[in-house]
Formats: C-alpha cells, structure tokens, sequence
C-alpha cells in the first residue's frame, strides 16, 4: 500500500506540478517584519495553515515537504516564520538565542496569519502543527475562521519526553519570579535545547503548557482536532497517550513511524494528512 | 753564491700560497654569498612589503566580510530593535558565531544617533561613535589596534544602527595572516590616531625588519659553517702537511744527504755507516742506487788507482828490463838536483853502455838484443845499493844516480857491474862472442850546483872514454875528458859529417900505398876518407865517433864507395893497382853496400879491390857477414882482417873467417919495436898466420927498422908513413 502512494506521489510530481510559492512579507502591528510562502490552492480546494515547529522557519525540511505535498493535492499553504520577537526573521533560531516570545505572542502572530488568509481566500483553514509547536495552534481559540485542527506528535511540557524541562529550574524561575524583574535573562534545559535562552517570564509562560493545560485545551476545542502519532514515538508516555484519549480528538496512529516521521514515514504523514483533509471536503 | 731554498722553505711557501689562495677563494665566496645574501634580502624586502599588503587586505576584507555578517545576522537586528538582553548578545551570542574572530576585543552596536546600546561600551570602546564607517587605528598601551565601523542596515529602516568592531592588528595579523618575510615582533606602524578607507594604506606608514628566510639562513650558516670548517682543514692540511714532509720528504733527505756525506769520505764497503732505510719507497730506491752506486764507484776508483799505478810503472818503467825510463830519470833528477841542491852529500851519475850492442843486435837480431838487455839491466840491478834506481835511457844505455856515494864506493859498485855482467853466460842466449859494458862515471860533491847540472854530460863524456879500445871500461870522469868529448858532442862536426855524407863532393879521398914486402913495390893503396871542412880537413878521429855514435856507418861508406867509384871513372889511379876499402862491420851485412861492392867490381875491372873488415865486426855476426864475404870473394874482391890485434884477436875466429888476409893492429907492430916477450909472441902469432897461408899487413910502418923488422919476419905487406903518406889521387 505504501509503494503504492509512492508511485502516485511520483507520478503527481510528473503529472501534476504544485503552483510556486510566493513570498510574503508582512508587518506586524507592533512593528515587526514577518515573512511566509504561500502557495495558492486550486479551485475550490481548501488552504491550510502550516506552523512550523518550536525555533524553526517554513523551511524546515518536515514543513516544506508537507507544505509542498499538500500543494501538490491542490490545498492551498501558508507556512508563515513566527518572528520568536525578531525582526524579518528568516533563519531558525538557536537555542542560545534569545528567546523573548511568548506563545501567547505566537498565538497572536497566528492570528494575524490566519486573518491574512481570511483576506486573502474564501476557502476554509485548516492549521496543522507539529510536537511542541502545535501548542500555539492549540492555543488559537476556536472559530468559525478554522475548519480543523491537525496536530503532529502533540506533546505537552513536563519532566520528559520531546519538550521535557529541569524542574529544578523550573522551581528557580518560580522563585525568582516572586523576587521580581521579570525580564531577568536565564538559560534553560529545554527540549532538545540545554541552553535555552530566555527572559525568565516567558520561560514560565511556554512551562505552563504542561500536560493538565493541553488537555483542558483539548477538551474544550469545538474543532474538529485531529492529533496523528507514530506508534514508534517513544518520547511520549503510554499516559499521555491514554489521557490525550479525549471525544473531541481523532487520533491517528502511523505504523512505523517515529516522533519526526523521518524517511519513508514523511510519505505515510503526507498520505495521512491528506485523508484528513480530504474527509473534511 | 747562488741561494738555494731548503724544501721546509718550499713547503712553508708552499702552504703560505695555498692558504693565500683559499683564503682569497673563500673571501671570493663570501662576498658571492654577501651579495646573494643582500639580492635575497632585497627581494625579501619587496617580498615582505607584498606580504604585508596582502595580509593587511585580507585581514581588510575579513574585517568587513565579519562586520557584514554581523550586521546581517538577525540576532543582530534584534538587539537593534529590543537591546534588553544586549550584553548577553555581545558577551556570549555574538562570540560564538563562526563568523567570529579572536583577535577581535571588542564588538559594540551603536543606535541610529551613533550612540552605545550599552550604558558601558568594553575595552575603551566610544560611548558614541566618531566614524560611521571606515578604518581608524589607534595605538593603545604600545599596541595597535583598528576600528571598524560599519552600518547595519534593516530592510524596512535602511541603516538601523552601527557596528563597531576592535581588532588588534599585529595580533590578527600574526595570528591569522602570519607574514613570512617580516619579523613580525617588528612590525610597527607609525600612526597615533588616523582613519583610513582600507588597511592596506598601512603598508605606507609600516616599520618593520625583513625576517631572513629560513633557507637564507641556513645557507648563510651553511656558508659560514663550510668556511669555517674549511680554514681548520687547511690548519690541519697545513700542520698535517709540515708533519709528513718533515717526516717522509725533509727527514729523509737530510738523512740521505749524511748518508751521501758519510760515502763521499768511505771508500770501499758500507761497513761503518747507517743502514740505508727510509719509509718511502722511492728513497729507499735511491739511497740503494746511491750505496750501489757508491760501491761501483768505488770499484772504479780501485780500478782507476790500479790502472793508475800500472798506466805510472808503464810510463815510469822500461817494458823489456823492468827498470826505471828516461821520464822517471828524468823525474827523479829534476827532483834530485832541487832537492839535494847545496846540501853537502856526494852525487855520482853512472851510466852505462853495451858494447857494441848494435852491432850484436843486427847480427843476432832484436830478440836476443832484447834479452841480453835483460840480463844486463838485472845483473846492474843487484850490483846497486838498496834504494839505487836503474834507469834505462834508451837503447843499450842505464844509468843510475849514486846518492850520498863517495867516488870510491861509486866506483866500486861499477867494478862490481862490469864483473858481474862478464860472468852472464851468454852462450845460452845463442852468443858466443864476449860481451861487455862500458862504464862512465861521474861524481861531484852537491855543493858544486854547477857540476851538479853537468853530471849527466861529464858521465857521458867519460863513457866516451871508457869505450876506447883497451881502456878499463870504467872511466871516470875528469876535465881532460873534456877535449875528447867535444868531438862527440861538436854540432859543426857532425853537421859536417851530416853533410858530406849527404851532398858527397865534400869527402876527399886520400890514398896510402901498401908495400909489398919482397918487393918493395906499392902493390895496393888503402883509400882514407877526408872531409873538407871549408879550408881544412876533417880526418877519421873526428869523424868516426861521429859516424859511429849516430850509427851512420852504412850512409857513410856508401858515400865512401860513390867518390871513390867517381875517382876511379876520371882514372885519377893507376890502371891495375889494388885499392883497398875500409867497410864497417854494419855495412858488410847491408844489401845496398853489397849492391855498390858489386857494382865497383863490374864498373872498374882494370882495377884490384880489397876489403877491409876489422874483425868486430865480422865477430858480432859472423855467419851473416861471412855469407857475403864469400859473395865479394867470389866477385874479386880480396878479403882483409883488419886492425887485427885491437879486440878480441882470436886465432879460433880467424880461422873460421873466409879472409884471404890479416892486417896488424898498430898496436900489434909497435911491440915488434923492442925485442920483449910481446915481440915474441907476436911474431909467432905473425909466424903462424903466415904458415897458415893467409896474407899478413903491418900498418904503422914509421921507421926503417920496424920495416926490416916486418920484412924479416915474413909480413907480407907493410903500410905506414915510412913507405907512403896518405896522398890525394892526383898527387900520387
């Protein structure tokens, strides 16, 4: 079966050429400069936001190629760089880089995204995201400018796992807070990241997304959300998987599949995401 | 005297031109490798310049390529926009790009207005900016150190602040564009404060010192290392050089030399100098050559010495008698007169001569001459004193010199030779005639310097004497002598002689008649030769000792027989009368007087020859002579014995003589003068001659008694200047 769709996504690539994405650069309203692509879709076909991970910019290969599949199938995408709180940022960002955005501000920068689309199309949105970034997704209230939601190996802050953190750190940035100054620049084991690089307040405010606040956010999305595991995930729980067990989330386990759907698994992500927005049509 | 080096003299100069000579190569290669040394400093100098040219453009374009990348570096605009977390941006985030550099101390941002984005800019940075772009070099705590400012530009702002970066300069250039040709602690810049547009403009206010290449120097200390090495192998050539050649060429040489010193005063074997070894082959090679020709010299000069001594006896000595020569005579009296010269010795000079020696040498020849010369030189030999030398003058004659010899002791010793020379039998030799010498003697006391000198003539003269027929054969000398022996030794007689023999006319022929007894008719004429001597006449006493003492007996009667032949053709004598001629022992063996004999026979028939011979000279050699008397008998002639009486007057030989008569001796016809036992003896003798059928003539016929005298015994002819004085032909 998956030979298959590998013989139709190659013969789609011969056949059927995705539209060039085009470059979009925008301002924000406090003033910073933000760019995305975006690739038109085809008639009467869909639009789909596609937020890159945590740090990571629309050209992040798992993004691209997804951004890219999907146009193939005709949706239209919008893969926008979040600005992470720096001007016209194009490249990824470091973990020692200074990270003064919140996802409180991601979730502004996505509004202000998915308004660009509302203005810009008549089709509806879909918003995909991936591990720790589909938080900011999940984070977004819902609304009638949102068809669904697709979130890749969803993850929730805590003691481990892929957006694990030092709760010894953690406890120190709660300490510190009620000492005051805020912006009090720390270095943080984050994720993949030992030196994560931020004000301490914002630190405090991407920790909070801990599992209990996911779920509570689960629970209360009107969406339709979809969450797709790889059952080779092994940075998540058997808890979490259980607890994520929400009415309101379709789940989608991919055999074979690890937490980044590396190799031949990008494929069966591709081919999952396209039934999903499929179903949706 | 020609000065002449020692070879420690040619070695040292030697040594001295070859370290002139490598001291002026090196110097030449010194100054080669100088001016390479200087060429390659030039060309590191330009070198060095070019390099720091493009180190400092380099260092340039990183400089700003950093700035750049700094500026477009979006973390970058993010401090622009938000500086909160500034110093953690320039402390840490910034450092950490690879775009970074160490040797950069310091980077600040600056806002739009050219002011710090921090309250505190680090490391002296400005708290506002002076430069908004560009280069500005300071020096700081003896350092220098660049500026750069750069703006950092926004896509929406345009230029959204400004960067300022700290660079060192030596520091980055050494550390990240590191100049080869330039020392690079150095390197200084002379500048206090300046801005530039590029860093390359330093090159012109650059100080600095060309670092030597790491080949240059190498070659440089190669060069130094090589000469150096080179001028202690020439020292140690040098020294090593002295050393052998005074140990195998000056040593050795100087040994050869004594050892050739040692040779030149050796003679014979090597016995008593140092053996001849050396180290070197070749001197070992000479100094053998040297001792072999050293030995074959000496072999020569032992030969020279020898041959000398025989080439000194051969000159000094007579070949045939071993006795001493005229030269060494001559030697020794030239030695003797100077040396005894007035000393107060006696000097006797004897001389000695053989009688008749000449005669016996034509009848017996030069063989047996030879020996009987022999026996007589070694028979005087042992008659003489130790230490008396015999010399053999020449011919027949020795002579000896007596020295410190009295006249008596003189003359006994010549007793003794005459004695002991008649008791050589000389029969063995083949001689049966008596042989005697004669004897003259000479003596004077060394003080008479003038007899001295006249010794060898006053023996002579006395030989002269002693020759004389019935003398002593011992003469010796004295000043009556004198008188006779200037015959001899009268150079116008004997050129006289010399001469009538030669041109003829000058001998006059003078006729004595014969008388016969019985008759007391002239019968015969004798023919007696005259020699005109200008207005007088030379006669026989004068010139036979002549004639005999430079034995031209022969030359002189063949003159004889030609004027008597020319008398005979102008028939100056009576037709039929017997003339009778006086030939000489010598000329009765010559072929040619035979020849003349014969010839006057034939030419003159109507005349009578008769020969006379005396018998000397028919005794010396009687056979030969006797040969021919029977040849002349048999032609005519009649043969007459004469002076019969004077010699040996032997009845033995008488007989065996083919004469037809005798002639008396003068000396035989005086005795008969008296009557005494030696008339008796002699007219018995005359008696038994006449018996014996043969012719007797008395010559010395002066008086009429001694005529009856001779009659009355038997004579058959009588001669004298009683009967006839010699006559020339024209007055007979």
């Amino acid at each position: 079966m998956r030979y298959f769709f590998i013989g139709l996504l190659l013969l789609g690539i011969i056949t059927e050429q995705p539209l060039a994405a085009t470059h979009i650069s925008a301002q924000l309203p406090n003033g910073l400069t933000v760019n995305a692509e975006f690739r038109p879709a085809a008639q009467g076909k869909p639009t789909v936001l596609l937020i890159h991970p945590l740090q990571q910019t629309y050209n992040f290969s798992t993004v691209k190629n997804l951004a890219d599949s999907l146009s193939e199938n005709g949706y239209g995408v919008l893969s926008p760089n979040l600005s992470l709180g720096i001007n016209d940022r194009k490249l990824s960002l470091e973990c020692e880089a200074i990270h003064t955005q919140t996802i409180e501000q991601d979730i502004q920068e996505i509004d202000f995204w998915v308004q660009w689309l509302l203005h810009t199309t008549t089709t509806p949105v879909s918003a995909i995201r991936h591990s720790s970034g589909a938080l900011q997704v999940l984070g977004y209230p819902d609304s009638s400018r949102l068809r669904s939601l697709i979130l890749i190996s969803l993850v929730a802050i805590g003691p481990e796992g892929a957006a694990s953190i030092d709760q010894e750190q953690y406890k120190g940035a709660l300490e510190d807070q009620e000492q005051g100054n805020p912006d009090q620049l720390g270095r943080y084991r984050f994720s993949y990241c030992n030196s994560f690089a931020s004000p301490r307040d914002v630190y405090l405010e991407l920790v909070s997304w801990d599992e209990q606040k996911v779920l509570q956010k689960l629970e209360k999305k009107t969406l339709p959300v979809h969450v797709i595991f790889g059952d080779e995930d092994f940075t998540l729980s058997e808890s979490w998987l259980s607890d994520i067990n929400n009415p309101n989330v379709l789940i989608h386990h991919l055999s074979g599949s690890n937490h980044f759907f590396s190799g031949i698994a990008e494929f069966d992500l591709h081919d999952k995401v396209l039934e999903i927005l499929s179903n949706e049509e | 005297m020609i000065y002449r080096p020692t070879i420690t003299q040619y070695s040292l100069a030697f040594i001295a031109i070859t370290a002139v000579a490598f001291t002026s190569l090196g110097f030449a290669i010194y100054r080669e490798f100088t001016e390479l040394g200087q060429k390659i400093e030039s060309r590191q100098a330009a070198e060095a310049a070019k390099q720091l040219r493009e180190s400092l453009g380099r260092m340039d374009q990183l400089i700003v390529s950093t700035a750049l990348n700094i500026g477009n570096w979006q973390e970058t605009r993010q401090q622009l926009d938000y500086p909160a977390y500034y110093l953690y941006w320039r402390d840490s985030r910034v450092k950490s790009q690879s775009f970074f550099f160490n040797t950069i101390q310091a980077i600040e941002l600056y806002d739009q207005t050219g002011h710090s984005l921090a309250a505190q800019p680090l490391a002296n940075m400005p708290q506002k900016l002076d430069f908004y772009s560009g280069f500005t070099v300071y020096t700081e705590d003896n350092n220098h150190v660049v500026y750069y400012t750069a703006p950092v530009y926004s896509a929406q702002h345009g230029t959204s602040g400004y960067l300022l970066m700290k660079i060192h300069l030596e520091e980055t250039l050494k550390e990240l564009f590191p100049i080869q040709g330039i020392n690079m602690s150095s390197l200084n810049f002379d500048v206090s404060a300046d801005h530039f547009s590029t860093l390359t403009q330093l090159v012109l206010i650059a100080d600095y010192s060309t670092a030597i290449s790491e080949h240059a120097l190498l070659l440089q200390r190669l060069v130094h290392d090589n000469l150096y090495r080179s001028g202690l192998l020439i020292v140690f050539l040098s020294v090593l050089f002295i050393m052998l050649a005074s140990l195998l060429i000056v040593g050795p040489i100087r040994k050869m030399a004594r050892h050739i010193s040692d040779l030149k005063d050796m003679r014979g074997p090597l016995e008593d100098t140092q053996p001849c070894n050396f180290m070197l082959h070749e001197l070992q090679l000479v100094c053998n050559s040297v001792e072999e020709y050293h030995l074959k010299l000496s072999e020569m000069n032992a030969n020279l010495d020898q041959k000398n001594q025989e080439l000194w006896a051969q000159a000094h000595h007579d070949p045939l008698t071993g006795s001493y020569n005229r030269r060494a005579f001559e030697m020794d009296w030239q030695h003797v007169e100077t040396a005894i010269q007035g000393s107060r010795i006696d000097v006797a000079f004897m001389l000695v001569d053989c009688d008749r020696f000449k005669t016996l040498n034509d009848t017996y020849g030069h063989n047996i001459g030879d020996k009987v010369l022999v026996e007589i030189s070694n028979t005087i030999q042992q008659c003489l004193r130790e230490g008396d030398r015999l010399y053999r003058l020449g011919g027949d004659e020795f002579a000896t010199l007596f020295l410190d010899a009295s006249t008596e002791e003189s003359s006994v010793i010549a007793r003794r030779c005459i004695d002991k020379v008649n008791e050589i039998d000389f029969k063995s030799l083949g001689i049966s005639e008596p042989l005697q010498i004669s004897i003259g003697l000479a003596c004077t006391p060394a003080t008479h310097i003038e007899n001295l000198h006249e010794l060898h003539h006053q023996a002579d003269t006395a030989m002269y004497h002693a020759k004389r027929p019935g003398k002593s054969k011992i003469a010796l000398y004295d000043d009556s002598m004198l008188n006779d022996s200037l015959v001899l030794l009268n150079n116008h007689i004997t050129s006289t002689v010399h001469n009538a023999i030669t041109i003829g006319h000058a001998i006059e022929l003078h006729f004595q008649a014969i008388v016969n007894c019985q008759s007391s008719e002239i019968e015969c004429y004798e023919v007696l030769a005259r020699i005109r001597d200008e207005d007088s006449l030379m006669y026989p006493d004068k010139i036979f000792p002549v004639v005999h003492d430079r034995r031209i007996e022969v030359e002189f009667d063949t003159a004889v027989l030609n004027r008597l032949s020319k008398q005979l053709s102008k028939q100056q004598l009576p037709d039929n009368s017997h003339i009778a001629i006086n030939i000489s022992g010598l000329s009765i063996l010559s072929p040619s007087i035979m020849d003349r004999l014969l010839d006057l026979i034939k030419m003159h028939e109507h005349h009578n020859f008769c020969l006379e011979i005396t018998e000397t000279a028919l005794i010396t050699r009687l056979q030969h002579a006797s040969e021919h008397l029977v040849t002349l008998r048999d032609a005519g002639f009649r043969i007459m014995l004469d002076d019969f009486g004077s010699g040996y007057s032997s009845i033995r030989y008488l007989t065996r003589m083919p004469i037809d008569g005798v002639k008396f001796d003068i000396s035989l016809i005086q005795t008969l003068a008296v009557q005494d036992r030696d008339a008796i003896m002699v007219e018995s003798l005359a008696k038994m001659i006449l018996q014996a059928g043969y012719l007797l003539v008395a010559e010395g016929i002066e008086d009429q008694d001694l005529y009856a005298r001779i009659k009355h015994i038997g004579f058959t002819y009588a001669q004298g200047y009683y009967l006839h004085k010699p006559t020339p032909a024209n007055k007979l």
